[in-house]
């Protein structure tokens, strides 16, 4: 698994790699987008991860106790908050549908100076936010794949293995959280 | 792997430890400090980084194979970042020579 | 899952090699696939991220492209180093000169290869610094390979060298491979790679560390290892003649092609001046001579895969747990027997002193 996290990060790098590229060259672009993003439900979607995190670990933790039900319980929980989380970024999507600031033939910006840059850096930000939501999801899946493993006494005291890896994922896909919100809602926005 | 199971305590001081850095993180990023505010909101971003890495991920009690995939993991987005950005941020020292 | 016995210093440089290539592919290709997931994105949308006409950058493309795709070209001929190096061993009935050297050279292209790809943008709009940058660490990246052909000669010096095929093929390979490497140095230097960026000198240095390299190496280990996949054994000579045949029309197909780019000659053009017609015409001959010179061994290996002669145990006498510690062909799961390692890698003259890298 932290092989696997390894072609992550360099997965997500790339496009790390884009954004502060492009952050570099069209700053007051960059400062004109920020208005946009929504900082309040990107703060409270960082706080519902970083419980998420928290039920994960303790959901691990009862699977080295061999606590079934809170094993259950904590996994449940996690799923929950993820499903919290990619509610959240659907209502923010929308909002940007809304704004007609989805990349694509659609796509409208209201100060004409940044037209192609905004549309860039709003690219960009699908694209970030995008594959994050999207390894989320896939993170869902195993979470409630697992529930059913449990649920079925897979797992022991003893052999617990899907459940620390699928849980060294969800605090990987954490983390990429932990680093997309300040640099896509925080920055730039006192400029 | 270490079988000693690591107490709620730890993790909740952890889990307490990151929600205070991210409420850091939002209000640092309303004051207007300049350059300092991307550094700021970097410098707790690693820090918060590290405390999922090093507890949640358990990384703290790792062999040393884990400690040394994670560091190369980690190394190797640097190289990519740095060379990157080494180019762009470069362009504008060496002038051309305009007499050639 | 290890066999008993086996330690990192035992491990045949064949596995070091590969070992290396899977660390290269697991950090370089992710970034491959977020590049094409980003250009995917910009066609399906119609909206641009590298696009220069709204806005975006094609450097950052290229940068982004070339941080996996210079790796991977030593993907391609790591395994192929780690084959000539079974080879060389065997058909020099030595032990490989400087084990660890090579070993860690292995390592060192894998790490070093991630640290050059600028120079595929010299002439891009690269800044001068970081172009002098990826010079300068480029020419580093040549020395591991420098030392593997330094210690493949050394292992021939004083050994026992016998000329069947793969031998034939290994030689081939570090004779032009090193031709390849070195004009690679040329590229390189910034100032000779503004001249000859985009031309036929490229096509040529790629193609002789490519097929003068790789390819040979492949067909080497292809009759190398041929007794051991089939059980049977391929005509030696018609195997020689075609390894002949492959030297002759490779070198006549790629070397006019340094010339052509020296000139001037770009790539990628279907159509050019007369001046470069004779140099194109030797390469065209060239292509065709190599072009039977692959025919042949498709033909007598397809041939001696159902009739050939039957193949003794291990017909090369060569070490390695494959020869010596499973049949010939092996049963599906390799090994009859659970293997078990009780010399260092190479130990052709029986008395190979234990190279210590770490356990």
């Amino acid at each position: 698994m932290w092989v696997f996290l390894v072609t992550e990060v360099m997965f997500f790098g790339g496009m790390f790699g884009g954004y502060t590229v492009y952050r570099n060259m069209y700053p007051e672009a960059f400062a004109s987008t920020s208005h946009f993003m929504n900082v309040t439900i990107g703060a409270f979607n960082t706080a519902v991860l970083i419980f998420s995190s928290f039920t994960m670990v303790l959901a691990v933790r009862s699977a080295q106790l061999g606590q079934k039900k809170a094993l259950i319980a904590f996994l449940i929980l996690t799923l929950i908050l993820g499903c919290v989380f990619l509610s959240l970024k659907y209502v923010e999507y929308h909002e940007k549908w809304v704004d007609h600031h989805i990349p694509g033939p659609g796509f409208h910006y209201a100060d004409p100076r940044y037209f192609h840059q905004a549309q860039i850096l709003f690219f960009l930000y699908f694209a970030m936010t995008g594959m994050h939501a999207i390894h989320m999801i896939i993170g869902a899946g195993l979470l409630a794949a697992l529930i059913v493993m449990a649920a079925r006494n897979r797992f022991s005291a003893t052999w617990y293995t899907p459940v620390e890896m699928i849980g060294l994922y969800w605090h990987f896909v954490d983390i990429v959280w932990i680093f997309l919100f300040p640099l896509l809602y925080l920055i730039g926005h006192t400029r | 792997m270490s079988h000693q199971v690591v107490s709620v305590k730890v993790y909740a001081a952890v889990f307490g430890a990151l929600l205070a850095l991210t409420i850091t993180t939002v209000a640092v990023s309303k004051l207007e400090l300049g350059e300092f505010n991307f550094i700021a909101a970097m410098t707790i971003a690693v820090i918060k980084g590290t405390l999922v890495v090093m507890f949640f991920m358990d990384v703290r009690r790792a062999t040393s194979m884990t400690k040394l995939f994670v560091g190369a993991g980690l190394f190797w987005l640097a190289i990519l970042l740095v060379f990157l950005l080494s180019d762009y941020l470069s362009r504008g020292w060496l002038p051309s020579l305009r007499w050639l | 899952m290890r066999a008993p016995g086996m330690t990192w210093n035992r491990l045949p440089l064949f596995v070091w090699g590969h070992y290396a290539t899977s660390l290269i592919q697991v950090l370089g290709t992710p970034v491959i696939a977020i590049t094409l997931v980003l250009l995917g994105l910009e066609r399906l949308l119609h909206a641009g991220i590298f696009d220069p006409t709204v806005g975006g950058d094609p450097v950052l493309f290229q940068h982004l492209f070339w941080f996996y795709s210079h790796p991977a070209v030593y993907i391609m001929i790591l395994p192929g180093m780690a084959v000539i190096s079974e080879i060389v061993a065997c058909f020099s009935r030595k032990a490989i000169f400087g084990y660890s050297f090579v070993a860690f050279s292995s390592i060192a292209i894998a790490v070093l290869g991630f640290l050059v790809w600028g120079h595929h943008l010299f002439v891009a709009g690269q800044s001068m610094y970081a172009s002098m940058a990826f010079s300068f660490i480029s020419f580093l990246v040549a020395v591991p390979s420098a030392i593997k052909v330094f210690n493949w000669t050394a292992t021939m010096y004083k050994g026992s060298v016998s000329y069947e095929t793969p031998m034939l093929y290994a030689f081939g390979f570090i004779g032009l491979f090193t031709i390849g490497g070195l004009t690679g140095l040329f590229l390189a230097t910034m100032a000779i790679d503004v001249h000859v960026t985009d031309t036929y000198f490229v096509i040529a240095h790629f193609h002789y560390v490519m097929v003068g390299g790789m390819v040979m190496a492949y067909l080497g280990g292809i009759h190398f290892w041929f007794p051991k996949i089939t059980g049977r054994l391929y005509p030696e000579g018609w195997a020689k003649f075609a390894a002949l045949v492959v030297f002759v029309g490779f070198n006549l197909t790629f070397f006019p092609q340094f010339i052509l780019g020296y000139q001037g000659m770009p790539r990628r053009y279907a159509h050019y001046p007369p001046e470069f017609q004779v140099l194109n015409v030797m390469s065209t001959a060239g292509a065709s001579i190599l072009a039977l010179g692959y025919l042949i061994p498709m033909i007598y290996l397809t041939w001696a895969w159902r009739h050939g002669p039957s193949s003794p145990q291990n017909p090369w006498n060569a070490k390695g747990l494959e020869w010596e510690q499973s049949p010939t062909p092996p049963p599906t799961y390799n090994f009859d027997h659970q293997p078990v390692v009780t010399e260092p890698a190479y130990n052709y003259s029986g008395r190979e002193q234990e190279v210590d890298i770490g356990g």
